[in-house]
C-alpha cells in the first residue's frame, strides 16, 4: 500500500495541474444560482455527494470550495460540482452538527464570477436507512408506461431496479409498500390482466387475489401492521377526469372506497360497518403501536359530478391485535367539513410523536392538486400545521418516514410543474423542520432533465430490498393466486 | 458485353439496391417515418450504455443510429437498400465456401426476399435486420477449414459475444456452425457445444436483465409488439441458415445450356417470389394510416383530400385525417365532406383506446382545433403507448410545443434540452429554447400565438360525448376559430341530428355576424 501511494499522489497532482486557477474571479454580493437548490439544506451524514450544477447553461466550469465547520476541506472543479464520495463521507462524519460552507465561482464567457458563500448544515440526525424506494411512473394519464419499482441507495448513487414492467409486461404496479422500513416485509399490487397482491416475507414471495364477492374491487392503499401479522387495505374503485385548460391537468376519484384489514396469517378479510358505509373510507394506516387504525373518510357525494364536494376527514378507530377486531367507535381527528379542506396519505412517525399528511382543497389524491401541502399533528397534544418549511407553491406530496422518525421523504412538483421529485427534510424532537433538498445525483442537471418518469411514493428501506422478480414474473404471469376469504 | 459477363453479380446486386430504394423510398417510405418517431436516439454516453446492458443492445443502438436518418425517406431507403445487398452477399458468401455453380446464384436471393417481406409488418425493427447482419457476418468468417481447436476457441469466444451484441440471432449463428461441421466433419460435439452455449448464454442472461425468457428467445428489440410471436421472424432466421447451405448441396452445373435453363428458371422463381409475395405482405390498410399520418404531419392537406379522391377513406383515423385536411383547407361542411365515407364522430375524433397511432393522430386535429391541452395529453398518452417503452422525438417536439403555448416554459425546456442532442431535431430546438418566456415572440408565432388565442379561459372537464359543446365553447372564446367552427357544424351532421344542426347554424351565423360588425 504504501508503494501505492506516490502513484496515487502523482496522479492526484496531476489532476489538480488539470484545474483551471481561479484568475482575478470579480466577487458579487449574491449567492450562486445552482441547481439543485442546495442553499441552506439540513443533510445528513454520509449522505450521497451533494453535486450541483450551475443553473445557466453558459458557465462553462464551476469551481467549488467547501469547508467544514470543525475541519475538512474539499475542493472540485468542471461542468458540474462532483465530490468524490468517500471524501464526501468523511468530510460529513467530521463535520456532524456542523456546517459545511461552499465557496463558489463560475466561469462564463472567460470570465470568472465568485460568488458569496452559502452553507449546508450537517444534521446531527443519522439517517442510517439503506436509502429510498420508489416507484418510477411518467407522469401521464391512463397509458401507465415504462412503470417500475425501484430502490436506491442514498449514500451513493446506485439505483436498483426492483421490479420494471419489463418483468410482467402489460401489468401496471402500485407502490411497494414496506413495514416499517424493513426490506424483507413489504407488498406490492399488481393491476391488470394477470394482476393481484404480491406479499414479501423473508425470501417467499405470497400471491393473493384480494377480491371478493363481499367486497367491490381489489385492495388498493394499503399499510402494515408493526406485528406484520395484519395490512389495513383500502378496497377503491378509482376513476379520472381530465380538465380542458393546462392549470389542472387530471382529478382522480373514487366513485367508492371502504376500509378493510387483511390477516396475514389466514389470508381473511376482516371487516366491520363502521368502515364500510355509504361514505368514501379510504388511506387506512395503523399508529405505531398497532392499536389505533387512522383512515380518511368523505361524506357521500354524486361523483363525478359533485368531485368538489369530496373533503375527506382524518379519523381513527381502535384495532385489537390480539383479537383482530375493530372498537365500537369512530374519532374524528380533523373535520373536513369544518375546515374546508381535505385531509388524506395519513403517515404516523414511527416514534408515534407525529402524524404528517396531505391537505388539498378537495378530492382524496393530492398529487395532481397544485395547492396540496403537507401537514402535521403533534399526536400527544393534537395540534397541528403546515409544514411550511418544506411546502412550496406546487404539489408536495406522498411522503413517509425515516426509519428512526428524524427524516421525511415526499415527492414535490416543485421546480417543472410536471415531474415529480423526491425530496428529503429533517424534523428535530420539537418538530422544527429543514429546508428539504432533492435525493443527490451525479450531475443532476442533466440526470433530472433527461428523466421522464416522476418519483412516487417514496419511502424509506433500512436495508437493500432483495425480491426475486423472475420469480415474481413467472407467477404473475402463471396467474395462480390464492384467494382471500372475508372472516 | 464482356463488362457485363464480369460483372453481372454486381449489376444484379445494384439492380436489386433500386429496386428496393424505390419501393421503401417512394411507395411505402411512410412506414420509415413511422419507425422513426417511434424512437428518441440521442448522441450520449448514457444511452449507449443503457442498450450495452442487454442482449442485442449493440445492435439495437446501430439501427436506432440509423432509423434516426429515415427522416429523410430517400436516405432511409438507401439504407435498408444497403443492408438487404449486404444480407445477400453474406449469404452467397456463405454458399460459395463451397464450390458452386453461379446458376444456383439467384437463389441467395430468397432469404433476403423472405425478409423483405416479414418487414411489411410495420412493427419489425431494423435491429433484428442489423442482428442477422452481424450474426451473418460471424458465420462467414467462421474458421471451416481450421484445427478443431481453432474452432473451438473461436466458438467459445463468438457465441456469447455475438449473443450480446445481437441477441437471439445467435442461434442463426449456432445451429449455422452445428450443420456445417455434422455434414462436413461429422464433428457432433462442436455442433452440441455452439448450441448449448448459445441456449446457456440466454438462459443465463434471464437471470440478469428484467425480462421473461421467452422474450428473450424472442429478441428484445427485434420486434414492436412483443406478447404476439411472429412466426416470420423464425423463418426468415431459419433461412438465411438453411438456404446457404442447401444451396452448396445442389448438383453443379457446368456451362452450357442446361445451366442456362436453371439460371432461367431460378430467375423465373426468385422474381416471382419478389413481384407477387413481397407486396402481398404490406397491408394496404396499414400503410394507409401511416399514409394519413405523415401527410397529417406534413400538414399537406390537399395531398390528403387528393389521396381520398382516388380512395376514400374507411377507417377512423384515415377518415378523421381527412375531415382535418378538410377542416384546415375550410371545406369541412356537409356538401364536401360528404362526398366521402363518413364512420360518425369517430371519423371525427377518434376514440382513444390507448393506442399510439390513433393517440398521436387524434392529438394533432386536437392540437389543430386549438384544444391544445388535450392535445398534450393525446401526445403524452401515444408516447407512453409505444409497444417497446420507448420516447419518441416526434411527439417529444410537439409536447414541447404544446407547454411552451401554455406557457410551461421549464417542462418546455426540459424536452428541447434533449432534442438538442438529436442530430434531426437539434435545430428546431435551438431555435425554439429562443422563444421561451419570450411573451411577445410567443403571441406573435403564427402558429404558437394563433394557438393561444385559441384556448379555453374557462375551465371544465373533458368529456369525448360531448365534444359538440367543447368546440363551441372553442368558438365562443375565439370566433376566429374557423378550424373549431367546422366541427361544430360537423358533428351535429355526422349523427344526422338536424335539430342539433339548426341550433349550432344559428350560433354559427350570429357569431360571423358580431365578427363582421366589429
Amino acid at each position: 500500500m504504501k508503494k501505492l501511494f506516490p502513484i496515487y499522489l502523482t496522479l492526484m497532482l496531476m489532476l489538480a495541474s488539470c484545474m483551471k486557477t481561479v484568475e482575478n474571479p470579480q466577487v458579487v454580493n449574491q449567492q450562486p444560482a445552482i441547481f439543485p437548490d442546495y442553499i441552506d439544506v439540513t443533510i445528513p451524514v454520509d449522505i450521497a455527494p451533494m453535486d450541483f450544477n450551475a443553473q445557466s447553461d453558459k458557465v462553462e466550469i464551476i469551481d467549488v470550495v467547501v469547508k467544514g465547520s470543525k475541519g475538512g476541506e474539499m475542493h472540485v472543479q468542471g461542468e458540474f460540482a462532483d465530490f468524490d464520495i468517500d471524501e464526501w463521507h468523511e468530510l460529513t462524519e467530521q463535520n456532524e452538527g456542523g456546517d459545511l460552507t461552499f465557496t463558489v465561482c463560475m466561469l462564463e464567457d472567460g470570465k470568472w464570477t465568485q460568488y458569496q458563500p452559502f452553507a449546508m448544515h450537517v444534521s446531527k440526525y443519522h439517517l442510517d436507512d439503506f436509502g429510498l424506494t420508489y416507484r418510477r411512473i411518467p407522469p401521464g394519464y391512463e397509458v401507465g408506461g415504462n412503470i417500475g419499482i425501484y430502490q436506491r441507495d442514498i449514500h451513493t448513487f446506485d439505483e436498483y431496479a426492483i421490479l420494471q414492467e419489463s418483468a410482467v409486461p402489460g401489468q401496471c404496479m402500485n407502490c411497494h409498500t414496506a413495514n416499517q422500513c424493513r426490506a424483507d416485509q413489504f407488498l406490492m399490487h399488481l393491476r391488470g390482466d394477470k394482476g393481484g397482491t404480491v406479499i414479501q416475507n423473508g425470501t417467499d414471495q405470497t400471491w393473493l387475489n384480494t377480491k371478493t364477492d363481499s367486497t367491490k374491487a381489489n385492495c388498493g392503499y394499503s399499510y402494515w401492521h408493526p406485528s406484520g401479522n395484519y395490512i389495513a387495505s383500502s378496497i377503491n374503485s378509482i376513476h379520472q377526469l381530465f380538465f380542458v385548460r393546462a392549470e389542472k391537468r387530471i382529478e382522480v376519484f373514487d366513485t367508492m372506497s371502504d376500509v378493510l384489514v387483511i390477516d396475514t396469517r389466514t389470508n381473511e378479510l376482516i371487516l366491520d360497518t363502521l368502515l364500510q358505509t355509504k361514505d368514501f373510507e379510504t388511506y387506512p394506516v395503523f399508529s405505531p403501536d398497532g392499536k389505533t387504525l387512522y383512515y380518511c373518510s368523505s361524506k357521500y357525494c354524486n361523483i363525478p359530478l359533485e368531485y368538489e364536494k369530496a373533503k375527506y376527514s382524518l379519523c381513527q378507530i381502535s384495532f385489537d391485535e390480539k383479537t383482530g377486531t375493530y372498537g365500537d367507535h369512530v374519532d374524528t381527528l380533523l373535520n373536513a367539513q369544518e375546515l374546508d379542506k381535505s385531509f388524506t396519505y395519513p403517515r404516523p412517525s414511527y416514534d408515534g410523536k407525529w402524524l404528517m399528511y396531505g391537505v388539498s382543497d378537495f378530492g382524496n389524491f393530492p398529487v395532481n392538486h397544485k395547492e396540496a401541502d403537507l401537514w402535521i399533528m403533534n399526536v400527544k397534544t393534537g395540534k397541528h400545521r403546515a409544514l411550511t418549511e418544506v411546502n412550496s407553491d406546487d404539489v408536495d406530496s406522498f411522503h413517509n418516514w425515516s426509519s428512526n422518525s428524524h427524516w421525511f421523504v415526499f415527492s414535490s412538483r416543485r421546480g417543472d410543474g410536471m415531474y415529480n421529485k423526491a425530496y428529503i427534510a429533517s424534523i428535530d424532537d420539537a418538530g422544527k423542520v429543514t429546508k428539504p433538498f432533492l435525493l443527490p445525483q451525479k450531475n443532476p442537471r442533466k440526470f433530472y432533465n433527461e428523466l421522464f418518469d416522476s418519483y412516487n411514493c417514496p419511502d424509506f428501506t433500512k436495508d437493500k430490498v432483495d425480491f426475486d422478480a423472475r420469480l415474481a414474473g413467472k407467477q404473475c404471469l402463471d396467474g395462480e393466486r390464492i384467494d382471500v376469504k372475508v372472516r | 458485353m464482356n463488362i457485363i459477363q464480369r460483372y453481372w453479380k454486381v449489376l444484379l446486386a445494384a439492380m436489386f439496391a433500386v429496386v428496393v430504394w424505390c419501393f421503401w423510398g417512394f411507395k411505402y417510405s411512410s412506414g420509415l417515418v413511422y419507425q422513426e418517431q417511434l424512437q428518441l436516439f440521442l448522441f450520449d454516453s448514457e444511452m449507449f450504455f443503457e442498450r450495452l446492458a442487454v442482449p442485442g443492445g449493440i445492435a439495437r443502438y446501430v439501427s436506432e443510429f440509423l432509423v434516426q436518418f429515415y427522416n429523410v425517406v430517400q436516405v432511409g431507403a438507401v439504407i435498408i437498400a444497403c443492408v438487404y445487398v449486404l444480407l445477400q452477399l453474406a449469404t452467397w458468401k456463405l454458399v460459395k465456401k463451397q464450390k458452386v455453380s453461379d446458376a444456383w446464384y439467384l437463389l441467395s436471393y430468397i432469404p433476403v426476399i423472405l425478409l423483405w417481406m416479414y418487414m411489411g409488418d410495420i412493427n419489425v425493427r431494423l435491429s433484428f435486420v442489423i442482428s442477422m447482419l452481424i450474426a451473418m457476418t460471424c458465420m462467414v468468417v467462421y474458421p471451416e477449414k481450421s484445427s478443431s481447436v481453432a474452432k473451438y476457441i473461436y466458438v467459445a469466444i463468438a457465441v456469447p459475444f455475438v449473443y450480446w451484441i445481437t441477441g437471439p440471432a445467435v442461434l442463426m449463428f449456432a445451429i449455422y456452425i452445428a450443420i456445417k461441421e455434422i455434414l462436413a466433419n461429422r464433428n457432433f460435439l462442436i455442433s452440441a457445444v455452439a448450441i448449448v452455449l448459445s441456449v446457456a448464454c440466454m438462459l443465463a442472461s434471464a437471470a440478469f436483465v428484467p425480462y421473461p425468457v421467452a422474450r428473450i428467445f424472442y429478441g428484445i428489440g427485434y420486434n414492436y409488439v412483443v406478447d404476439v410471436v411472429a412466426v416470420m421472424q423464425y423463418i426468415v432466421m431459419a433461412a438465411f441458415v438453411i438456404i446457404p447451405i442447401v444451396i452448396s448441396v445442389l448438383p453443379e452445373q457446368k456451362e452450357g445450356k442446361t445451366s442456362r435453363f436453371v439460371f432461367a428458371g431460378v430467375l423465373a422463381g426468385v422474381v416471382s417470389l419478389a413481384v407477387i409475395a413481397v407486396p402481398a405482405n404490406y397491408l394496404s390498410a396499414s400503410y394507409e394510416v401511416l399514409d394519413y399520418d405523415l401527410l397529417v404531419r406534413q400538414q399537406k392537406w390537399n395531398e390528403i383530400i387528393e389521396k381520398a379522391e382516388k380512395k376514400t377513406p374507411d377507417t377512423p383515423l384515415t377518415v378523421s385525417s381527412l375531415n382535418l385536411a378538410l377542416a384546415m383547407t375550410g371545406q369541412l361542411n356537409e356538401q364536401r365532406a360528404f362526398q366521402f365515407f363518413q364512420n360518425g364522430w369517430q371519423g371525427a375524433f377518434p376514440v382513444f383506446n390507448k393506442n399510439f397511432e390513433s393517440s398521436l393522430m387524434t392529438a394533432e386535429i386536437y392540437y389543430q382545433t386549438g384544444m391544445v391541452n388535450t392535445a398534450q395529453r393525446f401526445d403524452f398518452e401515444a408516447m407512453e403507448a409505444i409497444p417497446d417503452n420507448g420516447k419518441s422525438a416526434r411527439i417529444i417536439k410537439r409536447l414541447a410545443e404544446t407547454n411552451l403555448i401554455n406557457g410551461q416554459y421549464k417542462v418546455s425546456l426540459k424536452y428541447l434540452r434533449i432534442l438538442q442532442k438529436t442530430m434531426y431535431y437539434r435545430n428546431w430546438a435551438n431555435e425554439t429554447i429562443a422563444l421561451l418566456g419570450n411573451e411577445k415572440a410567443i403571441n406573435e408565432h403564427p402558429v404558437y400565438g394563433y394557438l393561444r388565442k385559441c384556448r379555453l379561459t374557462k375551465d371544465f372537464l373533458f368529456s369525448e360525448q360531448e365534444i359538440d359543446k367543447i368546440m363551441g365553447q372553442l368558438v365562443v372564446q375565439n370566433s376566429k376559430n374557423v378550424v373549431a367552427m367546422q366541427y361544430l357544424l360537423f358533428l351535429p351532421q355526422l349523427e344526422g341530428n338536424q335539430q342539433k344542426y339548426l341550433i349550432y347554424r344559428n350560433f354559427v351565423d350570429e357569431t360571423l355576424k358580431k365578427q363582421k360588425n366589429q
